[in-house]
């Protein structure tokens, strides 16, 4: 069955909601909430969740680090583990590792969000909301082409090994010193890609100003009026509820944390 | 009996449920010259990366020097298969000639002597030497496609993989290239080329193996 093709200012809205409530809260238990409804609305879209889980499984040894660094870096509250006096995690520390934790995947989930629509509609969604079509163009060409880049370091990555390079058995400062060569075959790529695009845009009569008329135009169904409320209402409800019942819930998950301490 | 090099038993791959290759048989010796073409899209590029373990096969056997497949990790054979990238540009990790070249030895822990003396000998076998100031995105097609080779050659390997090596070059260019590689295989290194260049291929290649829908079938 072919899924309904919502209008990508639906999307926006949704993703304005999931990434404000990630940046401006710092309650575990909102955010957790947050993603878990960022995580049912994407289902709305038709994102496919599984295939972004088995993409996050590649990256989740450097998710776990970055939450262990987060706890390292933070002195405040009690020490859950100490070596030699000094604190290595804390439950404060350990909390803000799981809310960047939530962050991040909160903004993989609006990537995936945005990325249902297509070029074009994203484009016209953003033109709607006012945004200078120069800006709307640039920023949804940078969308379009993030699964390309990932691709292109999982074949560069590949290629390396294939040098016959154990990279799991090198030494931490020889590992960095490898990010550098990583990154150089695919800047070049980026560059080369670029330069190409610019020369085929301008070659098909883009240019900057003037007016624009459009085959294509999006409209708001009432679908997507209803959904929009829906939306609203939900969020509404979830900051409402985490604000009253938020310090219950906080405390039971520091709690929780201690007993793992 | 002698074990073949390579050997693919019954293999099967689909994207999407779209099969790419069929039930597929191959069978390489140890320092074979063999070429695999066919139309775009038969599978040729699958093929390669389901002999290096890039992909994973969904049925059949696929070995390496007797050993499946699977018991690889990727860096063990890529000690064992060279692989030329169609696009040698993915393979290009240095701004130099000679970084590129010693890129994998100092990783290894080789000398830094040994690693001078090694690529002097690369630069000066696939005659790059004029292009030694240039960096290697500026490098021609052809040039490209040498210093990846040269690259390959500097890990010892005991068989090498070229996709499509010869995209861009012209026909001059092709028969240096396809003498370079005669000149490496006679040193005992056996080479599988994915090419469209079935009549140059003839000359230079001890069989040429075709494939079609996913399948192989053998022509000399």
């Amino acid at each position: 069955m072919k899924a309904y093709n919502w209008d990508p200012r639906v999307k926006f809205l949704i993703v304005a909601f999931i990434t404000c409530v990630g940046v401006i809260s710092s309650n575990i238990s909102l955010l957790f909430a947050n993603f878990f409804v960022g995580l049912i609305f994407a289902k709305f879209f038709d994102v496919k969740l599984l295939k972004i889980m088995k993409r996050i499984k590649k990256v989740l040894y450097l998710l776990l680090f970055i939450i262990i660094i987060q706890s390292i870096f933070t002195s405040q509250g009690t020490p859950l583990v100490e070596v030699l006096g000094l604190k290595i995690i804390t439950d404060v520390g350990l909390k803000r590792g799981i809310g960047y934790l939530f962050r991040v995947m909160i903004i993989l989930l609006s990537g995936a969000i945005i990325s249902t629509s297509n070029t074009a509609d994203v484009l016209k969604g953003f033109s709607k909301l006012g945004m200078p079509y120069e800006l709307a163009f640039t920023a949804s060409l940078g969308v379009r082409f993030l699964p390309v880049l990932m691709e292109e370091i999982e074949s560069t990555y590949i290629a390396i090994q294939l040098r016959g390079i154990n990279i799991q058995k090198l030494k931490i400062t020889k590992r960095i010193q490898m990010i550098a060569y990583l990154f150089m075959p695919i800047i070049y790529s980026t560059i080369v890609r670029s330069k190409k695009l610019a020369e085929s845009v301008e070659t098909r009569g883009f240019s900057i100003g003037g007016k624009r008329t459009s085959y294509r135009d999006i409209k708001l169904a009432r679908s997507d009026y209803l959904f929009c409320i829906i939306a609203v209402l939900v969020f509404v409800g979830m900051i409402y509820f985490f604000n009253i019942k938020g310090d219950y819930y906080e405390s039971f998950l520091s709690s929780w944390i201690h007993q793992i301490g | 009996m002698k074990t073949p090099y390579i050997e693919m038993k019954n293999v099967c791959y689909s994207i999407e449920n779209r099969d790419i290759i069929k039930d597929l048989n191959l069978s390489v010796d140890r320092g074979e010259f063999v070429a695999v073409v066919g139309e775009n899209g038969c599978g040729k590029t699958t093929l390669t990366k389901l002999l290096l373990g890039i992909l994973k096969k969904e049925l059949g056997k696929i070995t390496v020097d007797d050993k499946e497949i699977e018991k690889y990790k990727l860096h063990e054979i890529g000690a064992k298969i060279g692989y030329v990238f169609q696009n040698p540009s993915y393979q290009m990790f240095a701004p130099t000639i000679e970084e590129e070249l010693s890129f994998a030895m100092k990783y290894k822990g080789i000398d830094d002597d040994t690693i001078k003396y090694k690529v002097e000998e690369i630069i000066d076998r696939f005659s790059l030497e004029d292009a030694r100031d240039v960096t290697t995105y500026n490098l021609s097609q052809g040039e490209k496609q040498r210093l990846a080779l040269g690259c390959m050659m500097l890990n010892e390997p005991e068989f090498m993989i070229l996709d499509e090596p010869t995209v861009g070059l012209d026909a001059e260019r092709k028969h240096t290239l396809y003498e370079h590689l005669s000149e490496v295989n006679k040193q005992g290194v056996g080479i599988m080329i994915i090419s469209h260049d079935r009549e140059i291929l003839k000359k230079y290649a001890q069989r040429i193996i075709i494939m079609k829908d996913g399948r192989t079938y053998e022509s000399i």
